[in-house]
């Protein structure tokens, strides 16, 4: 009886710890579920100036957004700043986008510039999000964009309707390290369905890097960087072939190395319901197969040019 | 979510599903060189011999003009000079280099050094073979 007695008593206990265990598993899965935050504001937008960021709007909102690119500041020769106001008199490239985000996660945009006079239409998908405990560690945005150009050549370069087209797809990773700090690397891919000469790749690859610090709560200075890991550099002929669109090449004995890895900097504002981005960068186009593959200005030889977005969010 | 990303692939391949890989210089090949022109001798004094003349400067002033000194009185701005010379046996030994250069005071011309070509030797041989006509 007594046996008895001790081995209930035993069997009550472990299965009271059983319960106590399971009530713990419970309520850190509640504390867990509860403590699943993730990591809002990685970047101020969905661009940080020429680059998209992970980032994706809210759920159920419209963003209208206004670009702008303005002529070669020509720093060096400081008459300019009559002249052409360091590049503000001079021609600019402008694009405005509408871009609407379904769930947090999915958006889409069209858009439409002048430069290359291109037509295009990008989704962004937010694959995973950073959180601040434990579970991901980073951000990661899938996006793909179709860009379509209606400039005419004078000649039969776009003799195919869907030689027009350029794509680019491109995978972002980020983390955001802290309140102030944000780091994301990606890798992108520009496929134009036509190229001019033998040598020319369809298929160009750029690696990505794009960061924030931010200074005080409604501003933060931002750069970014593509590094060409395929560009087609210094293997273009400069006569013959056909009236390419897109622009022109610096000629040094006979070839040509017209093009150069864009970067930015520039500061993110914040006022009210804009974001003001205003920065300095070396390429004119707006459309990822320009800035990536069609950058034909250099910084280290001061070609720079200003450059501002401005975007505003509608809720629905 | 499932929706929102079936929705992101499907975009994904609707946009692979327009790509090309066309290359410009693939499609248009720069154009093979032809069979060389066949050399046109129409036997005429100024649609045939004179441009010749003209473009190798024979006709200058001091050369073989009218006006100035002509070498060795050689005149190839009018048919009667060309014809003078063309009987005198002066006009094709000049042109076609059959004879070493200077032999019987005939030198090749034209002076600037560089030689017709073989189309326009014949083209002027073959007008002066028929008769050197004035047309």
């Amino acid at each position: 009886m007594k046996r008895i007695l001790i081995a209930t008593a035993m069997l009550c206990l472990s299965v009271g710890a059983f319960a106590q265990d399971e009530l713990l598993n419970l309520m850190n899965e509640g504390n867990d579920k509860k403590a699943k935050d993730y990591a809002i504001a990685t970047f101020k937008t969905t661009r940080l100036f020429n680059f998209h960021t992970i980032e994706t709007q809210s759920k159920r909102t419209l963003d209208f957004r206004i670009s702008h690119r303005f002529s070669d500041m020509t720093v060096k020769n400081p008459a300019s700043l009559g002249q052409t106001a360091f590049g503000l008199d001079g021609s600019a490239s402008i694009k405005l986008s509408l871009e609407y985000c379904f769930d947090g996660r999915f958006q889409i945009g069209v858009s439409r510039c002048n430069d290359q006079k291109i037509a295009s239409g990008f989704a962004k998908y937010r694959l995973l999000r950073q959180t601040t405990n434990k579970g991901n560690p980073v951000s990661i945005t899938l996006f793909t964009g179709i860009y379509h150009t209606f400039v005419q050549t004078g000649d039969d370069y776009y003799a195919k309707a869907l030689d027009r087209l350029s794509f680019c797809h491109q995978i972002m990773i980020a983390r955001k390290f802290n309140r102030r700090f944000s780091f994301q690397a990606g890798l992108a891919m520009v496929h134009y369905n036509i190229v001019p000469y033998p040598t020319d790749k369809n298929d160009l690859y750029y690696a990505t890097f794009v960061t924030r610090f931010k200074l005080t709560n409604r501003m933060a200075i931002t750069a970014e960087y593509a590094y060409g890991l395929n560009n087609n550099n210094g293997v273009i002929p400069t006569t013959g072939g056909p009236n390419v669109p897109y622009p022109p090449a610096t000629v040094t004995n006979g070839l040509t190395s017209p093009y150069y890895n864009s970067a930015s900097i520039g500061v993110d504002i914040e006022t009210g319901g804009h974001v003001f981005q205003i920065g300095i960068c070396n390429s004119y186009g707006l459309d990822e197969p320009e800035y990536f593959a069609h950058t034909n200005k250099d910084w280290m030889q001061t070609q720079i040019r200003l450059g501002f977005n401005i975007s505003r969010v509608f809720d629905f | 979510m499932k929706k929102t990303l079936f929705a992101f692939v499907a975009i994904c391949g609707l946009f692979m599903s327009g790509c090309l890989k066309d290359n410009y210089s693939v499609i248009h090949p720069p154009p093979a060189p032809g069979p060389p022109k066949p050399c046109d001798t129409v036997s005429s004094f100024s649609l045939g011999v004179t441009p010749i003349f003209t473009k190798y400067g024979c006709t200058a002033v001091n050369c073989h003009a009218t006006a100035g000194t002509p070498g060795s009185g050689v005149v190839l701005d009018t048919w009667k000079g060309t014809n003078k010379a063309n009987n005198n046996g002066l006009l094709l030994p000049a042109i076609n280099h059959a004879q070493a250069n200077g032999n019987g005071g005939i030198f090749w011309m034209p002076l600037t050094g560089n030689s017709l070509t073989a189309c326009e030797v014949a083209q002027i041989t073959k007008w002066a073979n028929e008769g050197a006509p004035n047309n």
